[in-house]
């Protein structure tokens, strides 16, 4: 009996603990339809502001919650400054460069922590008044505890109270519901905004006070509760304090539930009940009408653009890019060849990640989860299995990346929301870490090492074993997967994703199976990116947790991005230039993430269309220079053919 | 007290409005008529700076709007009524109209409750939830809605479409009162002539983005044709 009592107890507290940080990510989404995927990393800053001023001693419970306010202020004052650089630009664009920018921003905001904070634990006592236990009934609990709890249930009521009862929650509403209308009745829409988005980084800032004790505060704190706080919100229906609220105990239950019947597993079940729930009710307990709107966005007709310089022009660059690259094992040094053999792997990883982006219209942000897969799978087999045949390998790695994005695809893609496959995919991620983790057969957290290289059994062997030799047979299957892949894109099936992205709705109309046609996209990305990892094992011979981590999954991300996300060759060409940027600052160890978040957010907010767009607009801007100074004599020489030179 | 020189409105790369030219005085009330898709919208959106891309002159009161966002031209005394209503769904309709009042900014404006009372058929729907209403109930809320910031000149979007007859009788009689009570100018875009002829003094003729006529409404009755090859659908 005690037993369950204290369970649920400790349900309870690790519910609020998650409702403190979800409370601020469901305002900021109801009110902007605002992902806020940096919520996390905000929150964690909170807690490095409190732990700066508290220190690590004992400190009176005023001074406690005064730490924990200020905290909340100052991260109330980086949303703003945020507000004002990043997300005021990104008003009108399609959702999915506001959620890769917010991404970028955490990775930004994760590397401003090392680098401030440094990347040891610290933990800090709770203050002297709530560090004893208090016996509640015939249980000993903590003080602290009963706070945290009481702190999710105050703030909670405050949040109700205010959206719901207050005018100043009506206005905030009416802005949420039709900001469009609230401007031309002479609400200040652009204050309101501002304000909204201040109190929800309030929110983070105040919950990484309140729940600083009893952590290890390290830069990976942000991570864990920014899932938990997802999962909460998507369980409880996003952009609803309420759904947040429920949505944060049930998973407290989850998890209480499974340190009891699971010990060994901890934080297993937690994935398992998302997926479950997500399949019986894929809108949440308390489902908003927000997250159903799923507007047409105009761009994306670009990856149709034809460049005016001939088809001759780019294939005879083609072919020496290709030549020069398969020279590179008769001149170039180890460490180089392992470079451009990295990139190339790379470059088919981004290259499927844009297959969903570019053409789909999805995106995934934890794509490198497909990439583990495959690369796992690859070494696994390798090591302890030689005789399997290498490419039944790949074809192995390929199927079983296509069938997990069918599982993932199935549970996000059934209501058209590409919200739930960014969470999802985070979430796959996660869960994919947590288990290879627990794997003694992949490793655990030391990785698979020592990964042979492969010998061919064609009628005749081919033997991989040397770094010239794996490197040709990367370059030879990279091209044809590519090739593959631009003969699909490029077809009937290639248009017909892009129909999809332009416009989902009409594209139904049209009698396209829109979630079929997702769900298949997605299949083929992540075939495609498991593929790429499975390449990848025996090159690099070893393969560790890094694969499953926050920044591979946005290294795809960032070189389709980089590159350019309307062009099929922009993620191969972004992440050539990837590699070189890298190459150049390598002296910069540790300073990865922020580097890699800068570029990213850089190119959302300046060049959302990448290198490919840059270079697309100086073409247009120079054929329009020439053609005003040609057009004239040209028209005068056969009127009528001017149109189409 | 509006004027709008060579006022051109684009919508991406397609340019909707050509070249327009617009006028109403203090008090005064003018009607723009055009089929579907001769720009009248886009006009009314385009002098709130509430979604085309603009070049021109739009002066308010003399003063040039420029840049300025639609909530400082609403706060300046400019009020449009959308065709599409946009009522709020979770206030009330008092809720509704008192959410307005921002738009006064410091001006004089009537209460809610007053202009409860002019909408007579507004008046037993106080309680009522902005989603709960018909469609004309809306349209009737959101013109009333729009007299609780005190506008100075009314920007009013096709209000008859989809009414019945005998409100629409209604709608002019009350919208002609109060204007002249409250002194307040109208633009009013309308496909309904007889509706506009109740509410205005005189006309502008728009047709695929350009104004085609102005002028008084007995010089348009003087010229048959117009009708005939503008508004006759």
């Amino acid at each position: 009996m005690n037993q369950i009592l204290f369970a649920g107890f400790n349900a309870l507290a690790f519910g609020m603990s998650i409702f403190l940080v979800a409370a601020g990510l469901t305002l900021i989404f109801g009110i902007l339809k605002l992902l806020n995927m940096a919520q996390g990393a905000f929150f964690m800053i909170g807690a490095y502001v409190a732990f700066s001023i508290l220190g690590t001693g004992s400190s009176s419970f005023g001074f406690f919650l005064l730490a924990a306010l200020g905290a909340g202020l100052i991260v109330a004052l980086l949303g703003l400054i945020t507000d004002r650089l990043v997300l005021t630009r990104l008003r009108h664009v399609d959702y999915h460069y506001v959620l890769i920018a917010t991404f970028a921003l955490m990775m930004v905001c994760n590397g401003l922590v090392k680098l401030i904070w440094g990347v040891e634990f610290v933990s800090v006592n709770p203050p002297t008044v709530l560090d004893e236990p208090v016996e509640l009934g015939s249980l000993f609990v903590s003080r602290y505890t009963l706070f945290i709890i009481a702190a999710g249930l105050v703030v909670y009521l405050v949040m109700e109270v205010a959206l719901h009862r207050l005018w100043f929650g009506k206005l905030m509403q009416a802005l949420a519901a039709d900001s469009w209308m609230a401007g031309l009745l002479g609400l200040n829409v652009p204050l309101g905004l501002a304000l909204s988005v201040m109190v929800s980084f309030f929110l983070a800032g105040l919950a990484g006070g309140l729940l600083l004790p009893n952590q290890s505060l390290s830069p990976q704190l942000g991570d864990s509760y920014l899932l938990f706080a997802f999962f909460a919100v998507i369980i409880g229906g996003l952009g609803n304090i309420r759904g947040a609220f429920v949505g944060s105990i049930l998973l407290g239950l989850v998890s209480s539930l499974n340190t009891v019947l699971l010990p060994d597993m901890p934080g297993i079940a937690i994935y398992v009940a998302l997926a479950v729930f997500l399949f019986v009710r894929p809108t949440g307990l308390f489902p908003s009408r927000a997250t159903q709107a799923e507007p047409a966005s105009d761009e994306g007709g670009g990856s149709l653009a034809r460049s005016r310089i001939g088809r001759g022009v780019w294939q005879v660059l083609g072919l020496a890019v290709a030549a020069f690259a398969a020279s590179m094992p008769l001149w170039a040094n180890e460490g180089l060849l392992f470079l451009a053999g990295s990139t190339l792997v790379q470059g088919l990883f981004a290259l499927s990640w844009n297959i969903l982006f570019g053409y789909a219209g999805l995106a995934s942000f934890g794509h490198a989860a497909f990439f583990a897969l495959g690369a796992y799978l690859a070494g696994a087999v390798l090591r302890y299995w030689p005789a399997v045949p290498f490419l039944a390998t790949l074809l192995g790695a390929g199927a079983l990346g296509a069938a997990v994005a069918f599982v993932v695809g199935a549970l996000a893609l059934r209501r058209m929301s590409g919200i739930f496959l960014a969470v999802l995919t985070v979430a796959l991620s996660e869960a994919m870490r947590v288990l290879i983790s627990y794997s003694p057969l992949l490793g655990r957290e030391d990785g698979l090492v020592n990964i042979p290289r492969p010998v061919l059994h064609l009628p005749f062997a081919i033997d991989l074993t040397s770094s010239a030799a794996y490197f040709w047979f990367l370059l030879v299957t990279t091209a044809a997967i590519v090739a593959v892949l631009w003969w699909a894109m490029h077809g009937r099936y290639g248009r017909k994703l892009l129909s999809v992205r332009q416009d989902p709705e009409r594209a139904a109309f049209l009698g396209v199976n829109v979630t079929g046609v997702r769900i298949g996209a997605f299949m083929l990305s992540g075939g495609v990116a498991a593929v790429a990892g499975a390449l990848y094992a025996p090159w690099a011979r070893i393969v560790t947790l890094d694969e499953v981590h926050w920044l591979a999954s946005t290294q795809p991300v960032l070189n389709a991005m980089l590159g350019g996300v309307n062009s099929f060759w922009g993620p191969l060409l972004g992440s050539a230039v990837f590699t070189v940027i890298n190459y150049g600052t390598r002296t910069l160890i540790g300073l990865s993430e922020l580097i890699v978040g800068t570029i990213l957010l850089f190119i959302v907010l300046v060049a959302p269309g990448g290198i490919v767009g840059v270079l697309r607009s100086a073409e247009a801007a120079w054929i329009r220079r020439r053609g005003g100074a040609a057009a004239p004599a040209a028209a005068a020489a056969a009127p009528g053919a001017g149109a189409r030179p | 007290m509006l004027e709008v020189a060579h006022l051109d409105a684009f919508y991406g790369d397609g340019q909707i409005l050509h070249a327009i030219a617009l006028d109403a005085a203090e008090g005064e009330r003018v009607a723009v008529l055009g089929r579907n898709g001769a720009g009248k919208s886009t006009l009314l959106k385009s002098l709130m700076n509430a979604g085309p891309r603009v070049a021109g002159a739009i002066r308010f009161d003399g003063r040039l709007l420029a840049e300025m966002p639609s909530y400082r031209r609403a706060q300046l005394g400019l009020a449009l009524v959308p065709e599409d209503r946009r009522i709020y769904s979770h206030l009330t309709v008092l809720e509704n109209i008192a959410i307005a009042r921002y738009g006064a900014a410091g001006r004089k404006a009537m209460e809610p409750r007053q202009i409860l009372e002019r909408f007579s058929m507004l008046k037993p729907l106080e309680e009522r939830y902005g989603g709960q209403l018909s469609g004309g109930q809306q349209q009737l809320l959101a013109v009333g809605r729009a007299f609780a910031a005190g506008p100075r000149l009314l920007l009013l979007d096709e209000p008859t479409e989809g009414l019945a007859p005998v409100i629409v009788e209604q709608m002019a009689r009350e919208i002609a009162a109060i204007c002249d009570e409250e002194k307040v100018g109208l633009v009013l875009c309308e496909q309904n002539i007889w509706f506009a002829r109740a509410c205005t003094s005189r006309l502008y003729l728009i047709d695929t983005g350009r104004i085609v006529f102005s002028g008084g409404w007995d010089e348009f009755d003087r010229n048959a044709d117009l009708k005939q090859r503008y508004l006759a659908v």
